[in-house]
Parts: structure tokens; sequence; C-alpha cells
């Protein structure tokens, strides 16, 4: 079941001037059997303008309270960024229906940039049932490491990758895959860098998608993305895909 | 509050608009879809449509534009992979049928023919968003009369028109509708409209425009159902679409002259807008003390506010 919820707003700062850390509080159990690579849609505001609302990948769970990363890009989110702690918001939860595999024994985890929030409750629950792990974060440089601390605290073997070299090693984030071949590969984060996670893994990297969405539980048909039977939706036959099936 | 409506009784007079509750499978992980007056399929054709490609939708103030492209199935593959999985909903579905011919139409609409479930089909001659077929129809009073003239020979179940708010004077294609047989109205479809990214220089939506819906455009379709209603309410029932994300918005419609009402946009940002619609009614109903029907164009008896 798909659930609209109240969620409390317990804490909602501001990581770097563009990147937010958002936590909310749920009624109890109304997260449990939520999966890796699932999302939520929450509307930043209870009027129509701006009208939809805006999804947001599981960062990390506990019992009763979510965190979401999100990163300033329009109207939405400038609005999200003014809601304060003790506000309720509209969730909508949990949804998407193909998720991260949590099958192979060693897996490397890609995320650039804010996609890396769209990875770490997998890299959580990878860790926990004893699988080897490595998670690459990649930014543009150290100023960009919005979620350093967050993904430090989370007790995971990482590296992080920074295209300046101000932090970590030089380069892209894919430079990783050079190393651990034959291991799963998960990757979130811009077009660019997934295409190249595509073209490097010969397509079978799992890639968590994004496109432009307006429900989120399957019937609008906005987020389409070319699959080789047609389009696809990403909130509903994703919105983790294998790369070699989609167009990216 | 059941409604008898060209001749089939509805649970309710709160439907689903075509486009946005898919067959009405996806929503039913979030309410039990029973519960509404009538389930308006997404547009079916005679063969697959692959529909537009991204992007398909943008966000404009109080409403969205999209540009689907009627993605769908098919009718064979609706039928023999769809259907079997809504028998068991416990309420009324209406196909919304679309052709690039008129003898596509009449195809689709022809094989649904024996699916009891689809109490009526939905013609929808006035989708903005796809190059043939369509508001060809909808925007031509000849074609249209031909149309609607044909499916009505050749099906026996009701045949509904979803007409184009984007045409200067959408009463005459009602009256067209009617006079060739039409059971009922549907108004009104999206407003094409675009909109234009101004930090990249250009069109938002790959197909550069695309059909505006949400609250944004309630006042236009009240006033289109206002207007069709006083040319010919006492012909064939109106079903109103468009705007309505609460009760009053479909009281809006109801006043100016629906008899039933389809909730379309506000599924995607409130996805149990049609239950608090119907909750909303009643509500009203009982603190009015009126039947829902002595509500159906009301507001043509007394003079505006002053």
């Amino acid at each position: 079941m798909i659930h609209e919820l109240s969620a409390r707003v317990v804490k909602n700062r501001p990581l770097t001037p563009r990147v937010y850390e958002l936590v909310l509080e749920l009624p109890p159990g109304s997260l449990r059997g939520v999966k890796p690579g699932q999302f939520l849609m929450l509307k930043p505001s209870p009027t129509f303008d701006p009208l939809g609302r805006r999804a947001f990948a599981f960062a990390d769970l506990t019992e009763s309270r979510a965190v979401v990363f999100y990163e300033v890009r329009g109207r939405g989110t400038k609005l999200l960024t003014r809601v304060k702690e003790g506000e309720r918001l509209s969730v909508l939860l949990p949804l998407g229906k193909r998720v991260f595999p949590l099958e192979g024994e060693r897996h490397l985890l890609l995320g650039g940039g804010i996609g890396l929030a769209g990875l770490t409750l997998l890299a959580k629950e990878l860790f926990k049932r004893g699988k080897e792990l490595l998670v690459a974060y990649g930014a543009r440089s150290k100023e960009e490491l919005a979620l350093l601390s967050f993904l430090e605290r989370l007790g995971v073997p990482f590296e992080v990758y920074t295209e300046d070299g101000s932090y970590g090693k030089r380069g892209l984030v894919t430079e990783a895959l050079k190393r651990f071949k034959g291991w799963t590969v998960h990757a979130c984060g811009p077009k660019g860098m997934l295409r190249a996670v595509k073209e490097a893994t010969k397509g079978e990297a799992y890639l968590s998608l994004e496109e432009r969405m307006a429900c989120g539980y399957g019937v609008c048909l906005g987020c389409a993305v070319k699959t080789a039977g047609g389009y696809g939706r990403v909130c509903y036959e994703g919105p983790v895909f294998k790369a070699g099936e989609v167009e990216l | 509050m059941k409604v008898t409506l060209f001749g089939v009784e509805f649970k309710n007079p709160v439907w689903v608009a075509s486009g946005t509750f898919g067959y009405g499978l996806e929503a039913n992980e979030l309410f039990p879809v029973e519960r509404l007056g009538a389930v308006v399929t997404k547009g079916i054709s005679l063969k697959p449509r692959e529909g537009n490609p991204p992007p398909r939708i943008a966000e404009t103030p109080c409403g969205m534009l999209n540009s689907i492209g009627l993605q769908n199935p098919g009718v064979e593959r609706f039928l023999n992979e769809i259907y079997p999985r809504i028998e068991s909903i416990d309420t009324h579905f209406i196909a919304n049928v679309f052709g690039e011919t008129q003898e596509e139409y009449e195809e689709v609409c022809l094989a649904l023919e024996q699916a009891d479930k689809i109490v009526a089909y939905e013609l929808n001659v006035s989708c903005p968003n796809v190059k043939k077929g369509g508001i060809a129809f909808g925007h031509d009073l000849t074609s249209l009369t031909r149309l609607v003239e044909g499916v009505k020979k050749r099906v026996k179940k009701p045949v509904l028109v979803k007409l184009s708010p984007n045409v200067t004077d959408p009463v005459e294609f009602a009256r067209a509708c009617v006079e060739s047989g039409a059971d009922a109205l549907v108004l009104i479809n999206t407003l094409v409209g675009m909109k234009i990214n101004v930090k990249l220089k250009r069109p938002e939506l790959a197909t550069v425009t695309g059909g505006l819906s949400g609250p944004a455009i309630l006042p236009i379709a009240v006033r289109i159902v206002y207007q069709v209603y006083e040319a010919l309410g006492d012909r064939v029932p109106i079903v109103g679409v468009g705007g309505i994300s609460g009760y009053e918005d479909a009281l809006e419609h109801v006043m100016a002259g629906a008899s039933a009402v389809q909730v379309g946009t506000a599924n995607f940002f409130d996805p149990l807008a049609p239950l608090k619609v119907l909750e909303g009614i009643k509500g009203y109903l009982e603190r009015e003390g009126v039947e829902f029907n002595r509500l159906v164009g009301i507001a043509h008896e007394s003079s505006p506010l002053r």
C-alpha cells in the first residue's frame, strides 16, 4: 500500500548554500518495509502554486523518521527551505516498484553530487547483510561535498573524488569502476555520469533514474524513459533500471 | 448519491478523468477505487501508441502542461492484459476512445462492445498532443458530426463526447454532437499552452506545446459547462471536468449544469482528492438539506450576485 501522510519536520537545515538535510517524523510503522531505491513525494507548499509534489530518495530511515537531502533547484525546493521545524508536510510513500538488487557479494556504489542520497540506504542495508562494499562519492570540489559528514557517520567503506582534486582523489567518481571489476555496480547522479557508468559497465550497472514526475505512482505517464519495450515510467517500472535497458 | 445518466446507474457522480488515473489499477494501492462513481480509462486506440518523448510535463502557475501523446497498449492488449484485472473492481468503467480516423474510433468501440465492465465510450476528439486524429474531429463540425453519427450507428453502448475548449464557440460543437445522437457531453479537455525555460531560452516540452490542466482552468471549464447547459441542458447530460480539486470546485461545475464530475489533475498532487470531493459534496447536501439532482444547473435560475 501507498500512504498519504502528514509528516512533522524535525530538521530542515542547510549543509551548504544549496543542499539541505530534511528529517521527517512519521506515524510509527509507516516506514516499515521501505526498500533501498524507493522514494517519497512531498508537497513543498499546501497551496496550488507550485502545484506538484517533489520526489526525494530515502537517504536514511529509523523506525519513525525519514532523512532526505535536497538540492535547491527551482521554486519548489526554494519554498521547501522556508519550512520550519515543527511544521507539517504532506508526504506520499513508499513509491517506486523496482529497487536495487541486494544479491551478489561485492557492491560498488557510485554517487554523483546529491545523487549519493539515493544510495546511502542501500549502503547501510548491504553493510548490515555483511556484503563487501565500497561507496564512491564524487563532486566538483570540496565545497560541494555536502553529504560528506553524513557519509562518514554511516560507517561504511567509502572514498571521495573531486574534479579539481581539492579533496580525496582527483577525478570523476567513475574512476572507481576501473579498480573493482566484476562487482555489482549501483549508480545515482547526473545524466552524464549515468551515461558514462552505462558505457563502462557495458550496460550491467543498476541506475536510479530521475525524470520530471507529477504523480509518483504510475498514473500520469510524465516520467517517461525510453526502453526497448517503449516508454517506461521511472516511478513505476523503476526508479532503478539496468543500464542496458534504458536510453539515457 | 446515486445518479442515473444515459440509462446507466452510477453509485455516485464523482468520477476520475481520462489520462489521470491509468486504468484504475495503480490507485487501488492508495484507496478502494470502487468508491468512485466511475473510472474513465486512459485513452485507448486501435494500435499501440508509444507516446511523445520527454520532457512530457511542466509545472505552470496553479496548473501543469502535459504532452503524453496518448501512450497506450492498444485495444487488443487492453482487453487481454488489463481488462481481466479491472473486472473485479466494483464500479463502472468508461473507455476513453481515440482514433486517427473515423474507422479507428469505430473499431475500438466495437472491440469493447462485449466487455461488460465498460458501460460507455468517451470519444476523445480533443487531445491537443497528437498530430493526427483527435482534435481534427473536435475542431471541425463536419467531421465531428460524421464521427458521432458513425459511431452511434455501430455501437449499442452510450456514446459520450469529450470536447475541446480550444474553439471560439464550444456550444456549436456541443450542438453538433447532440444532433448527431451523442448521449452525453464531457466538458472540457485541456487548453493548449506552452512554457519557455528562460535560462535555456527554449520550450520546456519536447513537443513545444501541451495541454494545460489543474486549478488554473477551473473558471474556463465552469464557463463552458454553463454556456452549453444554457443552450442544450434539456437535451443531454453534461459531465464536468476541468480544475476540480475540492468539493466546491465540483459543485461549481454541478451548479453550472454538470450532472456528474471528473477529478483529473488533482489525482497527481492530491491522490485522495476524488474521495474528498465525494465526502465534501455529501456534507454540503446534508448541511443545505438539498438533493444532488436539484443542484444541477441551479446557477441558471437566479440572477448573479450584486
